[in-house]
């Protein structure tokens, strides 16, 4: 408050004029939104290359393809031409070099990408494959490390690691199976083909439920994982509908080589503050974990708000206290009825040395169109993926229609 | 449209008696050739609550990719014995149960601790409020439930 602030107009040459209504988002005092284009198709993630091209990955990829290119040839901010290609839909979607790699729900591919060609030239390479054929949390999400490795989340099939899959009462397994395969993040050679998971790949970090929100940067890969679902219909006599509605905190975490998060043998009580000991590993809800190898989330967010996306903004557009921060994007919850649902939005937590330097606010909101959302299926849109575009400028990717917004900076300059 | 008759479903059951506590699965009785009664349409109720609502959502809506609607869906309103089958049996995730379609990221978990006739009254709730059709009597649960055994 008591700094003199030296206050010069912020370079609009060339920002887009905004879209009306910032295209239905709410956003910071500052900031602005043009839609890039109303609706891709179903989309998952999005990268976007150093000349501007857009890439989206689709989680149907319909007759024309898997992932869809987008390129603004009049800078205006919106998509002049829209291209489709790939036979299968995925999550995970990265640049490097020449070449765009796609995380598809069972293998991770990459196609050559000439420097200007917005479409790729010849066949998709096979990088990884062998991946459990489960529908549950197939997702793929990839980045790269600043190692250079290719790094893929490879969510466990489960909810937690019982017995008997989302049964009531039924037990955890210990050592639970899935960890072997799943419930981790590996590394690869990004330019060796035909590597098998798990065999040929490193387990980076373990103990990670599903982490759709994935972000490689400086050392560390940077998380937000979904917390685990149904604790009063699997144990009721330990918790009520209020207790799944608000306790099992979606984490984020830092994690470094051999990190451990701990699912599923227990989940992070965001009302606590304290990782409880699962009910299928003889937890009651009040017992907390005394294993030292789970390390604590840098921050807990609130339950089942399914964190899609997170990106450290690298950008150099936004204001000071943006860089180096995280932004979340929030997919929105399902379970959590008889509670409304809640998230649909885009978050923004201040980072200091790698670290959240404070807690997290709501930066964009208003996607789901109303208020209060009983079933997912009333959201207009729900965000999901997040990119940083060569200007900073940030890109958000919505699953319902596959809108895109472009958000940028209009406010004064520091 | 079927969310009203959803409510108007809960509205009837009200009328004949609305208490916190569920009724008890030997009082509800659906009789062979009797019309729905309100007693099984309140225990399916109660049990869709339980056992459903938390993936498919309280107006049988599902959730995109990852659960499917109950609404419009054919298996609700088609062949009893396939109903009867996914609740016994769920789909996907394990050998015993059925296979996935592969079109959600998420595997329905089978429901056989309930007994014949609360699975008959909660799939006759669910066909009644999202697809208007007919009950689902216990001795076809107990038929299929033998075909499986
Ligand atoms: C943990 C989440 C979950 C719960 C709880 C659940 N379901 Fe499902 N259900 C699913 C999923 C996922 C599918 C789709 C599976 C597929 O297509 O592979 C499904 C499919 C179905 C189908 C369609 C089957 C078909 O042939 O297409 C019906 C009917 C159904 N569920 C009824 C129920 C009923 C009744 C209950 C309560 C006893 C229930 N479900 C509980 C997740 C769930």
């Amino acid at each position: 408050m008591l700094t003199p602030l030296l206050f010069i107009p912020a370079l609009l040459a060339a920002q887009p004029e905004p879209t009306t209504g910032n295209g239905g988002i709410t956003l910071p005092e500052g900031f602005a939104a043009v839609v890039v284009h109303e609706g891709v198709g179903p989309a998952r993630h999005i990268t976007v290359r150093e000349n501007g091209d857009i890439y989206v990955a689709l989680r149907r990829a319909g007759r024309d393809g898997g992932i869809v290119c987008l390129r603004d040839t009049d800078d205006d901010g919106k998509a002049d031409i829209v291209e489709r290609f790939g036979e299968v839909q995925g999550t995970g979607i990265a640049l490097r070099d020449e070449w765009l790699y796609f995380g598809a729900d069972f293998k991770v591919v990459r196609y050559k990408l000439p420097v200007d060609s917005l479409v790729p030239t010849g066949e998709p390479e096979l990088i990884v494959d062998g991946f459990v054929r489960d529908g549950q949390h197939a997702a793929k999400p990839i980045d790269f490390g600043d190692d250079g490795r290719l790094y893929v989340n490879c969510g466990a099939p489960a909810n937690t690691c019982q017995e008997q899959m989302r049964t009531p009462g039924s037990q955890g397994l210990s050592p639970c199976p899935i960890l072997e395969y799943a419930g981790g993040i590996w590394s690869y050679d990004p330019d060796a083909p035909n590597q098998q998971h798990p065999a040929d790949g490193v387990r980076f970090a373990t103990g990670l439920r599903n982490c759709v929100a994935m972000d490689a940067h400086d050392d560390s890969v940077y998380i937000v994982m979904h917390g685990r679902d149904q604790l009063d219909s699997l144990f009721p006599e330990f918790y009520d509908s209020d207790d799944n509605a608000d306790l099992p905190a979606e984490e984020m975490h830092k994690l470094t080589l051999g990190s451990d998060a701990g699912w599923p043998y227990t989940y992070w009580d965001g009302g606590r503050d304290e990782r409880m000991v699962g009910p299928e590993y003889g937890g009651d809800g009040k017992t907390a974990s005394t294993n030292e190898n789970y390390q604590d989330p840098i921050q807990a967010f609130p339950a089942h708000w399914a964190p899609n996306g997170v990106m450290i903004y690298e950008g150099s557009q936004f204001p000071e206290r943006y860089k180096g921060g995280a932004f979340v994007a929030f997919h929105g919850s399902w379970n959590r009825a008889p509670q409304m649902q809640a998230g649909y939005n885009v978050t923004f937590t201040p980072f200091a040395d790698g670290e959240p330097s404070g807690g997290f606010e709501v930066f964009a909101d208003g996607f789901a169109g109303k208020e209060e959302i009983r079933s997912p299926r009333e959201a207009e849109h729900r965000p999901m993926g997040l990119a940083t575009g060569p200007d900073g400028s940030l890109y958000i990717s919505d699953s319902v229609e596959g809108k895109i917004w472009r958000v940028f900076y209009v406010g004064e300059s520091e | 449209m079927r969310f009203l008759l959803c409510i108007s479903v809960a509205a009837l059951a009200c009328l004949t008696g609305c208490s916190d506590e569920p009724e008890k699965p030997e009082a509800a009785t659906v009789l062979p050739d009797a019309p729905i009664t309100a007693e099984a349409l309140t225990q399916g109720q109660a049990l869709y609550v339980k056992a459903c609502l938390q993936c498919h959502q309280y107006d049988g809506s599902g959730v995109p990719a990852m659960q499917p609607a109950l609404i419009d869906n054919p298996a609700v309103a088609g062949e009893p014995e396939h109903l009867i089958e996914v609740v016994l049996r769920g789909m996907g995730g394990t050998d015993s149960a059925l296979p996935p379609s592969g079109e959600y990221a998420m595997t329905m978990p089978a429901s056989d601790s309930m007994t014949d006739t609360e699975i008959a009254n909660l799939l006759t709730y669910i066909r009644q409020a999202y697809a208007d059709e007919g009950p689902i009597k216990p001795e076809q649960v107990a038929a299929v439930r033998s075909k499986l055994e």
